[in-house]
């Protein structure tokens, strides 16, 4: 057989390569307008990423094995270790759940007679974090529980320390969770210390959570927690978001800049409990409302 | 110095089963560490050793799976794979005179390029810009190249068995 590098062909074969390429291009352009604005390409999304699960599952095999033996390797040591520490918490919770229980009822009976409504008890799925996409744009991770198991775009995600995150996408047995490091997502926060309210979003770093639009004279300091409001009807109040980490007053004219690190930090193969809230409680996605407020947003998200 | 050649075409399965061990490096979650391009490098390497078998539209369609598996917004990496396909028939005729370290370090800025474009795509539609280790992504991406195309080009230039030169 010949080369497989032949001279240049005599006859033209097919279209030339600088319009293939303007083809592609136009298409690219085209489905990433469409993904964009319209979301008619979810069922081809969730159709391909249906046939790509069982191949991402059988690649984290290998990984998971690693794991596997760091885990149970050290497993006795371990175990003594974690004990102690556990019969240590129990007494120190011991007396604060009393307490508890007792606060309990008296809120009840508090709410009943200023006739709150009250709180909102939720659905929850436990789910198990398989991994963290590999979009360096954006701070989000994948759980093996889907649509199929009643998670929906819009459910809060949390762990024993805090928020987590936000359900963004979800496909029949996985779900996208934006972090709450993730630039796109906004929740509505309160510092108990102080009572002041505000919104904390993410700096798209990994590591930082911002606080937007305080008053100058705003009293924060170092070391305040940041809970969530339940504001906005999604989250329910009271649970820990982040911690505060550095505040720079403000110059003339300025907000200030606080941050903040995440208080529930996520690795791989952790467990995260998805609340299911009512689905009419859920405003549209994060990405609809960036649309709709784009201007504004485009201007003051620097 | 030895001109890098392919002895002999490629068979489809191989063309094929590089693209899955490809796209199959890419889906091991890595995390954010600045990784190689694996399906970039695999798809220059056959467009440049096979202009006519793998072209553009075989990249835009890989772009769309990775697109797919990132999850990241449909159709940035059809597009920057497209271009970097486009760029790589553009210089293959050139690109097969160099030895193969010097191929690596001509492909570099065509691999920028093509990272460049999922960051602008980024930036345009979210307006986030991604940290500095991402951007040295390409540059493991074109040392790679140096392995990969010894392998297989002595895979290729390997005399046939006596064997397998009857047999088929």
């Amino acid at each position: 057989m010949a080369l497989s590098q032949n001279p240049p062909p005599l006859f033209t074969q097919g279209l030339p390569a600088r319009l293939r390429l303007l083809i592609a291009v136009f298409l690219a352009a085209g489905t990433l307008y469409v993904d964009l604005n319209l979301g008619l390409l979810k069922p081809l999304r969730q159709g391909l990423s249906m046939v790509l699960y069982p191949i991402e599952q059988v690649l984290m095999l290998p990984r998971d094995a690693f794991y596997w033996f760091t885990r149970y390797g050290s497993v006795i040591i371990d175990t003594v270790d974690r004990r102690a520490n556990i019969e240590k918490r129990e007494v120190d919770s011991a007396a604060a759940l009393l307490q508890f229980e007792q606060l309990r009822t008296e809120n009840d009976s508090l709410r009943g007679l200023l006739e709150l409504r009250k709180e909102i008890k939720h659905r929850t799925i436990a789910a198990e974090i398989s991994h963290e996409t590999r979009d360096a744009f954006s701070n989000r991770i994948v759980i093996d529980r889907g649509s199929q198991h009643g998670v929906a775009p819009g459910h809060p995600v949390i762990n024993a320390r805090g928020v987590v995150g936000q359900v963004i996408r979800v496909s029949p047995i996985t779900s996208e969770v934006s972090l709450v490091t993730d630039p796109s997502l906004v929740i509505p926060v309160n510092l108990p210390r102080t009572g002041i309210r505000s919104v904390a979003t993410g700096t798209g770093d990994g590591q930082q959570v911002e606080l937007k639009y305080l008053n100058i004279n705003a009293e924060v300091e170092v070391g305040d927690v940041l809970v969530t409001s339940g504001l906005d009807g999604v989250y329910p109040s009271g649970l820990p978001v982040a911690k505060i980490n550095r505040v720079e007053r403000a110059g003339g004219g300025q907000f200030p800049r606080i941050s903040s690190t995440p208080v529930a930090t996520v690795g791989t193969l952790q467990q995260v409990l998805v609340i299911l809230i009512d689905q009419d409680l859920i405003l549209p996605a994060p990405r609809e409302l960036e649309k709709q407020s784009q201007p504004q947003r485009g201007g003051i998200a620097k | 110095m030895k001109r890098a050649i392919l002895g002999r075409a490629p068979s489809t399965a191989m063309i094929t089963w590089s693209f899955v061990i490809a796209l199959a490096l890419e889906m091991v979650p890595w995390g954010n560490w600045p990784v190689p391009g694996f399906v970039a490098l695999v798809l220059v390497f056959w467009n440049v050793f096979q202009p006519r078998r793998v072209g553009i539209a075989l990249a835009w369609l890989v772009g769309i799976i990775m697109d797919v598996h990132s999850g990241s917004l449909l159709g940035q990496h059809a597009l920057a794979y497209s271009i970097l396909s486009y760029g790589a028939i553009a210089l293959h005729r050139r690109l097969l005179w160099f030895s193969i370290p010097g191929q690596a370090l001509q492909l570099l800025p065509l691999f920028f390029v093509a990272h460049v474009v999922v960051t602008l795509v980024n930036l345009f539609f979210s307006g986030v810009s991604p940290s500095w280790v991402y951007m040295v992504s390409p540059i493991f991406t074109a040392a790679l190249w140096i392995p990969v195309t010894n392998v297989v080009l002595n895979r290729l230039n390997r005399p046939l068995s006596s064997m397998a030169a009857i047999g088929r």
